[in-house]
């Protein structure tokens, strides 16, 4: 399987853990990734804002290099994979807007055709490749170690869009149990992290990342795994600072993405899976 | 308002307010709450109340909203929507009021600047960085022996598409 490999921002600016795990173990398990010479930002983040039609041009045009190379493109973001199927539902759907798009694409000789299809990570590892064949490449099961997964909203909302996975998401837990690991439910999993409001109250956000990471805690679990590098970042890097009214001060609960852990379970030296990035004591679960 | 506004883009913007304005007229937010009730941020911040956006939005009392920092406070997460038992999105009207706020020149988070600036300069949210080790040690992509983030081939090309076509946002 050949995919043309779209990472988004965070990946390729800053969470270079997601990059290098999610590069490391996909090629392991035969995918062949194929940079996209010339891609940005989807825009999601950025012109959204400012410009919806601008927004709507960069998410169009990134899928337009995939195709011109023949090739479906495979991203890691779940805000990248909203914006694509946000962007391809709303130019099928509103021939002034695509004329506003191609018209911007054809500087650069570019036109949507929408031939080709988006895929997220999940939908590539539990769908084409399934969990099965994923703990075929296992060779140090996770055992005795329980987890809570963070699958992040844009994976299983909104539901018309056809999201990677269902309201009650499942396959991430599925994926993660393939490794040999349990995981847990707990009464914030469906709920958001924060990280899309820090631009606007940072307060208010480290209080949402600190509600599910106190939840983590109180149950008594080894850590939290999540496929986002939204979440990732949030759960992850920004939980020095949450200081929430829980009275626990530093919580110290392991986040690993899911293509770290993977890559653990599959014997990958830890460098290579850029756990040395990780600011959370990941250690506490691969040395276990 | 900004003498930079884009017509074009003004247009897009009002037309897709309309569509979904038409699509909460049809149906009709019968004010059940559950979106605030299941909303994430209204736990948060006892300002923010998705049912009485939509009453206002509803009634076209969309003027005060625009100033109001509540809007900004949305994390997309998407629960409202999913709850809405007449299919109302919450989400998308606050994303629109977000539209018309920036085009009108009202106060946003200026965090998004840096992101369009970032975008405009090198294709992405930011440059890429040296990240810090749990060693503390600084280590940038080609420490990692990751191959550099191509972005736009011709930038001032991109640059061109992305100011001079669709003259996107104000001039910074």
């Amino acid at each position: 399987m050949k995919y043309a490999f779209y990472p988004g921002c965070l990946s390729q600016t800053e969470q270079f853990g997601c990059l290098l795990s999610a590069r490391e173990t996909l090629q392991r398990l035969g995918l062949e990734l194929v940079e996209i010479d010339g891609s940005s930002c989807c825009g999601y983040q950025s012109y959204r804002l400012s410009s919806p039609i601008t927004w709507n041009f960069l998410t169009a045009r990134n899928m337009v290099l995939a195709e011109r190379m023949g090739l479906d493109i495979l991203t890691i973001c779940n805000e990248c994979n909203l914006s694509f199927k946000q962007v391809r539902k709303a130019l099928s759907r509103d021939p002034e807007l695509k004329s506003h798009v191609d018209e911007a694409l054809s500087v650069e000789g570019l036109e949507y055709h929408a031939k080709n299809e988006t895929f997220h990570v999940v939908e590539v590892l539990h769908d084409n490749i399934g969990v099965e064949r994923i703990s075929d490449f296992v060779v140090k099961p996770l055992e005795n170690l329980r987890f809570a997964t963070q699958p992040g909203c844009h994976l299983f909302r909104p539901k018309a869009l056809g999201m990677p996975d269902d309201a009650e998401p499942r396959k991430l837990d599925a994926l993660v149990e393939a490794l040999g690991a349990e995981t847990v439910d707990y009464p914030e999993k469906l709920d958001c992290c924060g990280s899309s409001m820090y631009a606007s109250d940072e307060g208010s956000t480290l209080e949402l990342a600190h509600r599910k990471l106190v939840s983590v805690k109180e149950g008594g679990l080894d850590g939290v795994v999540t496929i986002c590098p939204h979440c990732f970042r949030m759960l992850d890097a920004s939980q020095g600072a949450v200081r929430g009214s829980s009275g626990y001060g530093r919580l110290r609960v392991p986040v690993i993405h899911y293509t770290q852990l993977l890559g653990l379970a599959m014997g990958i030296n830890t460098t290579k899976l850029g756990l040395q990035f990780n600011v959370s004591p990941v250690e506490l679960v691969y040395r276990l | 308002m900004d003498s930079n506004i884009n017509e074009v883009e003004v247009r897009f913007i009002s037309r897709m307010l309309s569509r979904l304005v038409g699509e909460m007229n049809a149906t009709v937010c019968e004010q059940c709450g559950k979106c605030s009730s299941t909303c994430p941020v209204s736990k948060e911040i006892e300002g923010f109340n998705p049912r009485r956006l939509i009453a206002k939005v509803s009634l076209g009392k969309i003027n005060g909203l625009l100033r109001d920092d509540a809007i900004w406070t949305c994390t997309t997460c998407l629960k409202c929507q999913e709850r809405c038992p007449e299919d109302i999105s919450p989400y998308d009207v606050i994303l629109i009021l977000r539209n018309l706020a920036y085009r009108a020149g009202y106060s946003y988070p200026t965090g998004y600047d840096d992101f369009i600036r970032a975008v405009k300069e090198c294709g992405f949210i930011s440059m890429p960085k040296a990240i810090r080790t749990r060693d503390r040690g600084k280590v940038s992509r080609g420490d990692l022996g990751l191959p550099e983030v191509s972005g736009p081939t011709d930038m001032a090309k991109f640059t061109v598409v992305v100011e001079g076509i669709i003259e996107a946002g104000k001039q910074s």
